[in-house]
């Protein structure tokens, strides 16, 4: 039985093939096989939501993923937000509301801001707490975070800015 | 070493952890195929080693009849691969079973109901299970998949309340694979006719944790009513994170037939409710504290009813 299996990642509309053993978590071939780090890992079980990543649009803990489950499949991880030097609107109302502390927590917020206003554009304060629900922020500044997506609901941006996702 | 497939088909899926199964009679240190579906639970079982790697992975989602949801005249047909966040928003199941929509909501966060699926959480066999219970009072039945002598698929009907044997245990047998989740349609007021104005129904599901989110109910209560002229004339009722399995109140059921939902016919119910079950203290909450949530929300969920 081989040891691999080569899989083909689109990676922020990237096209990626690499070879992995087949319990290797999406998290660990972002951060080590590709470099991406900005995708952070904190308790690689799925609690805390620092790994969050979108798969084919999906909101998903990276770390609960294998990467041969996602073999032909689009990922967009925090590096693949901004364009040509411009911040994406999610980062720009997380800078402008000040919705970072220590930004450990900072990439899997902003992309589950993403993954709940792609389906939820207009959300009210309870379903953005719903929303945030799997990401956790031990600096405990959730009230700025919340305050940053409420920012983005009223200001009726095009949050997906025709991102991969 | 592990080994990872990803078939296109039910009798490929089946054919898979069939043939692996039979290796593994002869080698008594493999743990032979282990299906995979969301994997929010198994990826971290694997990372914690409580689980052993497999020789072999094999992953459903590759299979189409595996996931999706679809209605004929009598149920509502779930594949088991079918995400919660996906029967949570679907349209079917809000309209016809629109408690295990609520159930599948209300577990985990967004990243986790995007990933696990309506099967793996029934086969994971937690006494948790949040949609167990929702399951078990509105008569789902499961339907097990397996290949007969000549390598044709088979299929027999499980209600869903007889579906667990112990935690984290099932009645699957080696070679089986759970292939569908059928609920029937509730009836609706449209359904039963306009003139049928003494027939209420009543379908509720609390989960009651020390947090709102992230959270492995500490109880949780299903209760579907049926009644006539304010009479029960059907009952079901379950409980989860109370005992080895989600567990069927049949002795609660039982006390509640044929009543009018009086003060005394309710605190009947939840004296038996709390004596039916038998739940452990563990880091969550002691057996104590447990059974008497149990019959709090029972009680007001039945208060509710009388009033609905």
């Amino acid at each position: 039985m081989p040891d691999t299996i080569d899989i083909t990642l689109f990676v922020n509309d990237e096209r990626f093939a690499v070879r992995v053993p087949p319990v290797r978590p999406l998290a660990e071939v972002l951060r080590a096989d590709l470099g991406l780090t900005g995708t952070k890992v904190g308790c690689g079980e799925g609690e805390c939501g620092a790994c969050s990543v979108l798969l084919d649009g999906k909101l998903v803990n990276s770390c609960l993923v294998l990467a041969a489950e996602c073999d032909g499949a689009a990922v967009t991880t925090i590096e693949g937000l901004a364009r040509e030097g411009q911040l994406h609107p999610i980062q720009e109302a997380f800078v402008r509301n000040g919705a970072v502390q220590c930004g450990f927590c900072t990439p899997g917020m902003i992309l589950a801001a993403h993954g709940l206003l792609s389906e939820n554009p207009t959300p009210t304060e309870d379903e953005v707490r719903r929303g945030l629900e799997g990401n956790l922020c031990r600096c405990t500044g959730y009230r700025k975070i919340v305050d940053a997506v409420l920012d983005l609901a009223k200001s009726d941006l095009d949050v997906k800015g025709g991102q991969s996702g | 070493m592990t080994d990872y497939l990803k078939p296109g088909t039910l009798i490929d899926a089946i054919d898979a952890i069939s043939k692996i199964d039979a290796i593994d009679a002869d080698e008594t240190q493999s743990v032979g195929a282990v299906t995979l579906a969301g994997g929010t639970d198994l990826v971290v079982q694997w990372r914690h080693k409580s689980a052993p790697l497999p020789d072999l992975i094999v992953d459903l989602k590759g299979i189409d009849e595996m996931a999706g949801i679809s209605v004929d005249s009598d149920m509502v047909r779930i594949g088991p691969c079918t995400t919660l966040a996906a029967i949570a928003r679907d349209p079917i199941v809000r309209d016809h079973c629109a408690i295990f929509a609520k159930a599948a909501s209300v577990v985990a966060c967004p990243q986790v109901r995007n990933r696990a699926t309506i099967g793996g959480n029934l086969c994971n066999a937690s006494p948790a299970a949040d949609t167990a219970v929702s399951l078990i009072i509105l008569d789902a039945e499961l339907e097990i998949a397996s290949l007969d002598d000549a390598g044709a698929l088979k299929t027999r009907s499980v209600p869903v309340h007889a579906f667990f044997t112990g935690p984290g245990e099932t009645v699957l047998r080696r070679g089986e694979l759970l292939s569908a989740i059928r609920v029937p349609r509730t009836q609706g007021a449209s359904d039963r006719g306009a003139d049928d104005q003494a027939a209420t129904t009543y379908r509720a599901f609390e989960k009651f944790g020390t947090r709102p989110s992230m959270e492995i109910a500490v109880v949780s209560v299903g209760v579907a009513l049926d009644l006539e002229w304010g009479k029960v004339v059907r009952v079901r009722t379950a409980f989860g994170s109370v005992a080895p399995v989600p567990h069927r109140g049949r002795k609660t059921e039982f006390c509640l037939e044929g009543s009018s939902l009086d003060d005394a016919a309710i605190e009947k119910a939840c004296a038996t409710a709390m004596g039916e079950v038998s739940p452990i203290s563990d880091v969550r909450a002691s057996a104590d504290y447990r059974k008497e949530l149990l019959g709090i929300l029972l009680r007001r969920m039945l208060q509710n009813a009388r009033h609905d």
